[in-house]
Order: C-alpha cells, then structure tokens, then sequence
C-alpha cells in the first residue's frame, strides 16, 4: 500500500531564506515519471537536492514506507541519485571511467566484474558504447546527459532525480533522452521526478506533474488535470490553451502574456 | 548520439590497451627521473663523469670527489626530485579539490604564509617554543603553512565558499602575507635581508639526509592516502552536487585533501624556500597525458613534478658557468609563459 516515494511537509531552506514549505502530494509510484514544473526561482531544483540529500530536510520523506530523512548520506545515496543540469567544464575524464567512477566512489557493495559487465550492458542499451573511450570534455550536450544518466543508473537507484535534463538540447535529443528515461524508470521500477521548463514534455512524457508556484505545490496529479489554462495563468501569468492536436495528443499554446 | 548503437565493438580491449600504455607512461616518467638524477650527480661546477660518480659511490678514488658526491650532489639533486614530487602531488590535489585549473599551493597563499613564518625566524628569531638554530626556519614555515592551510579551510567552510572562492580568498592571502614580509624586509639587518631574499628565492642548497628522509617520509605517507582517495577525488570533478549524491562527504574530502596539500607544501617550502609553478605545471602535463582518472593522474603529476624540478635543478646548475641559480628563479622563468598559456587556453572555452 505504501509503494512509491511521499512527501509529506517537506520544507527547506538557504541560510534564514526559505525556500520550500509544506511540499506534501500523494505518494508518485515506482516505474512512474513526474514532472516538477514551475516558475525560475519557485524551489524546483532545491526539491530535489533536498529529497537527495545535499540540502537538510525537514518533514517526511519515505520511500516504500521507509524514512529517507533519517539516513546518513551514504546510505540515502544508495537509494537516491540526483543529477545536476551541467557537468564542469574542461574535464578530461573518459566516457567508461564517468561510469565507473560513479559506481566505485562510494561502497555501493558491487564486485568489479559485476559492475564492468552493467556498465558494457548500460552503454549498450543507452546506445553510447561507441562513445565509450571518449573524453567528456569532447561530447556535445546530448552525449553528456546520456552518460550522465549512465552515471545514475549504475549505482540502480530507488529515485532517480534529473534536473532541467533538456536544458540546451535539440528537439530530437529531447524526445530521445526523455524517452530512455522513462524506460529505464519503468523496467527499473524507479520513482523518476525531472525538472522540465517545457509543458509539452511534461504532457507527452510524463506520468505525473508537480507543480511549484512560491515554494509550495499548487497542484500534483495527471499532466493533463495539472496543465491547465488557470493553473498556467496562476504560475506563470499567462494566457493559455490545451487542445488536442489531429493525433489526439494535448498540446499547451502560448497566446500571451497577462497584463 | 545513436551511433553506439551501430558499433557494439566492446570498449573493453581498448580500455584495457589503455591502462598498460598509462602503466607505461608511469614507467616511462620514473625513468626520466634517474637520467635526470644521473645527470644531476655528474654535472655541476666540477664536472664528474659516470665513472668518477661510480667510484665516489663506493668510497673508491678521490677523497673530495667523495665528500662532493655525498655530501652536495646526491643530496641536492634526490631533493629536488622529492621537493618537485610533493608540489606536483600538492598541485594535483589543490587543483581538484578547488575545481581551478590555475589553484596551486603558490595560489593559495601557503608558500608566501611559510615564507612570512621563515622571515619571523630570520628577522627577528621568533620561533615554537624549544625549536632553535638551523631548524627554527624551517619549522616556522612549516607550522605557517599547515596553519594558514587550515585557516582557509576554516573560512572557506564558514562562508560556505565554492572553489573559486577559496582561490580568490587565497590570493588575498598572498597579497597580506606578501605585505607582512615586505615590512618585515623594511626592519630587517643587512644580513638577516639577504637570508631572506636567498630564501624566498627557492634553494635546493639546503638539502642534506635527514632533511630528505623526512620528505620522503612524507610523501610515504600523503601518496596511499590520496590514492585510496582516487576515487573520491575523480567524482568530485564531476561537480559537487554529483559527488555528493553519489554519497561522497565532499567537505570532509576537502579538508583531508586540503591537510595532506599543506603537510606536502609545508615540508617542501620549509626546507627548499618557496618554488613556485611545480604545483601548476606538474598536473597541467599529467592531465594531457594520463586525463583525470585520479588513480593515474595523482601519481603522473608526482613523477613529472619530480622530473620538472630535478630539470630545472640540472638548468640552475649549468645554465651560468660557475654559479647556481636558485632554483625557484628558474621554475618562475619557464612557470610565468606556462601559467600565462594556460590562462589563454581556458579564456577560450570560457
């Protein structure tokens, strides 16, 4: 009955500055993605360092009905990956060795041979085997979030956290990297929450929706019964509709801005 | 994106081919070490050849050719090799743990705090407490170094500052310090202002056996500690946040690595003067040789540091007839050009 990931109360703040209050919504259930949308500046991408760990928590946070707050870090980084928007640049760090690191920078128990043949499996399926021996620093944008998401799924997260993943890619990497993420959530059983600007994604890709105005949650659910003209109108001061385009698949169109 | 998809070629065998030809490269570093030292044992202003050093070694042949081989080459040119060894490991992990590729342990301030330690000692024999003639220098250098090390630790935690924080608090350190020995400078004695100068400069003049047993034992030390840290160390380059999540403590990583940067530095500088650049270029090379896998890099950077320094020492040596150089003033005449292009390089990315 407990299955999936419920936050109840979760709150955070920088220093005296609040940022996140009373975030609470029905538990988001394993093999699903939610989308966690907002305004800049509404508490998106401190939800997720909060629900990882990097951020003190306060409130409830369970996973299957057991308490994630409670861990220390390493032991909630075994449940629980968070992937920021970008990686440094300039690193001179192979594609394989990426991989590698992440699987060996904490004991994660995993015997070597064991996590060599993952990652081989990993690239494989994510389809960057070839770009195996390459450096990071020689990838583009789209490569990057692929080996990123390599780096997440070797250490077989519970929760899988992406932050604005879509940032600076082309449409058609969009769609593809959106599309491996929510296979992988779904043959992994992960619980997926991914911070998206773009409302179209959110309705084409996504299980759910969580949407942020102020720090606090203004509606979670079914994208389509959480991306709607007042919803939009309330969070981001614009005219809106949501039609169904000649495939039957809801759009969102811009008209304007409120005045 | 969707060419691996195609070639499923196993990155295996290459990866592999890839970690003998690193192996190789380690190798390949040491070996250019013992020329350099070879070089450096023979070549100075009595020139020696392979055979006289072989006989001096042995206690055979020349009496003097004897007391100059144990007494100033061997030691003189080994300091080199482990003072340019712990800088270069120093640099590498200052550079990773600051996310600066232009962060050294001369950046940040902990040469000029061992040089304001050794010009208390010179100018006004202010020392630890039961700690007096020849060591006094060096002992105040070492304990500024390690102390301001942790200082910026310490602030840095406080303000929660990110690396580039901590590289623009370091260079504030370096202009206070600077200032502080300038006005000692300005009170010191003819004769305790020349000690100083010569000091400052970097000199490898001071080197005899117990002063390198203790380098070597720090860098016996410090090396299997970073190294069971390579991991850690290599993560952190992916971001903080990332690191983090993958469980890593980064702040107590930090502080360890941060310890062991200001015991290799503190050592180095409290016993050969303030060497500058070693920390900058030594992990520059290693990072186009061997990338940033840290299990490799860490290492690279402390052969080719100690291959740099040993160079440079060789350079002071034989470069003016007749006259050593400090050996700081040469790594700052090749360091600047260096330092400079690596600036223009990442301007260009930026």
């Amino acid at each position: 009955m407990n299955d999936g990931l419920l936050l109840q109360g979760v709150a955070a703040s920088y220093g005296r500055r609040q940022i996140l209050a009373d975030i609470s919504c029905p538990p988001l259930p394993r093999g699903e993605v939610t989308a966690v949308l907002g305004p800049n500046g509404c508490g998106k991408s401190t939800l997720l360092k909060t629900l990882a760990g990097l951020l003190p928590l306060h409130g409830s946070v369970t996973l299957d009905g057991q308490a994630l707050g409670a861990l220390p870090l390493e032991a909630r980084a075994r449940h629980v990956v968070y992937l920021p928007q970008s990686l440094p640049p300039a690193l001179h760090l192979r594609v394989v060795e990426s991989v590698m690191v992440a699987a060996n920078a904490t004991g994660l128990g995993l015997a070597s041979r064991h996590a060599t043949a993952d990652i081989d499996h990993l690239l494989a399926r994510l389809g960057i085997t070839a770009l195996a021996m390459r450096y990071l620093d020689e990838l583009s944008g789209g490569q990057k979030q692929l080996v990123g998401l390599a780096q997440a799924l070797v250490r077989q997260p519970d929760i899988l956290l992406l932050d604005e993943p879509l940032s600076a890619l082309d449409l058609n990497h969009q769609c593809h990297v959106m599309q491996l993420v929510a296979e992988e959530t779904r043959r992994r059983r992960m619980v997926t929450l991914v911070v998206l600007h773009d409302l179209n994604i959110a309705l084409h890709h996504c299980h759910r929706a969580l949407l942020l105005k102020d720090g606090a949650v203004l509606a979670c659910g079914q994208p389509a019964a959480v991306i709607t003209p007042a919803s939009l109108a309330s969070v981001y001061g614009v005219q809106s509709r949501v039609e169904a385009c000649s495939h039957g698949r809801l759009n969102v169109l811009i008209d304007g801005v409120i005045a | 994106m969707r060419a691996g998809q195609a070639s499923m070629a196993g990155y295996a065998p290459a990866y592999q081919a890839l970690q003998w030809q690193r192996l190789l490269w380690l190798a390949l570093w040491a070996g250019v070490i013992v020329l350099s030292l070879l070089a450096d044992f023979t070549l100075g202003p009595a020139a020696l050849s392979l055979g006289e050093l072989w006989q001096a070694l042995w206690q055979q042949g020349d009496v003097t050719n004897h007391i100059i081989v144990w007494d100033i080459r061997l030691p003189y040119a080994l300091m080199a090799v482990l003072v340019g060894m712990a800088l270069g490991l120093a640099g590498a992990e200052t550079q990773t743990v600051l996310h600066n590729p232009l962060a050294s342990p001369f950046t940040l301030g902990l040469d000029q705090a061992a040089a304001l330690g050794a010009s208390l000692a010179i100018v006004l024999q202010a020392g630890l407490p039961g700690v007096s003639g020849p060591w006094m220098v060096s002992a105040n250098a070492f304990v500024f170094a390690m102390g301001s090390a942790l200082l910026l630790d310490a602030v840095a935690r406080r303000a929660r500052l990110s690396g580039n924080g901590v590289v623009l608090l370091g260079i504030a350190t370096v202009f206070s310090f600077n200032a502080l020995v300038s006005l000692l400078q300005f009170v010191a004695s003819p004769e305790a202002l020349q000690s100083m100068v010569f000091w400052t400069m970097g000199s490898l003049s001071r080197a005899n056996w117990p002063v390198l047993g203790l380098v070597a034992a720090a860098l016996l030390l410090v090396l299997p500690l970073s190294l069971r840290s390579a991991w850690r160390l290599t993560a952190l380059r992916l971001g903080e946040d990332r690191a983090q999540s993958f469980g890593i403590d980064v702040r107590r990583l930090r502080l360890a690595s941060l310890l062991r940067v200001s015991l290799l530095t503190g050592l180095a500088v409290a016993f050969a003067g303030t060497i500058g650049f070693i920390g900058l270029i030594a992990p520059h090379i290693a990072r186009r040789l061997f990338g940033e896998d840290h299990r490799f890099y860490l290492p690279a950077s402390m052969l080719i540091g100690g291959a740099v320094l040993s160079w440079a020492s060789l350079a002071s040596k034989n470069l003016l007839p007749g006259v050593i150089i400090p050996v700081g003033v040469v790594t700052a005449l090749v360091g600047i050009p260096f330092f400079v292009s690596v600036v223009f390089r990442h301007g260009e990315r930026a």
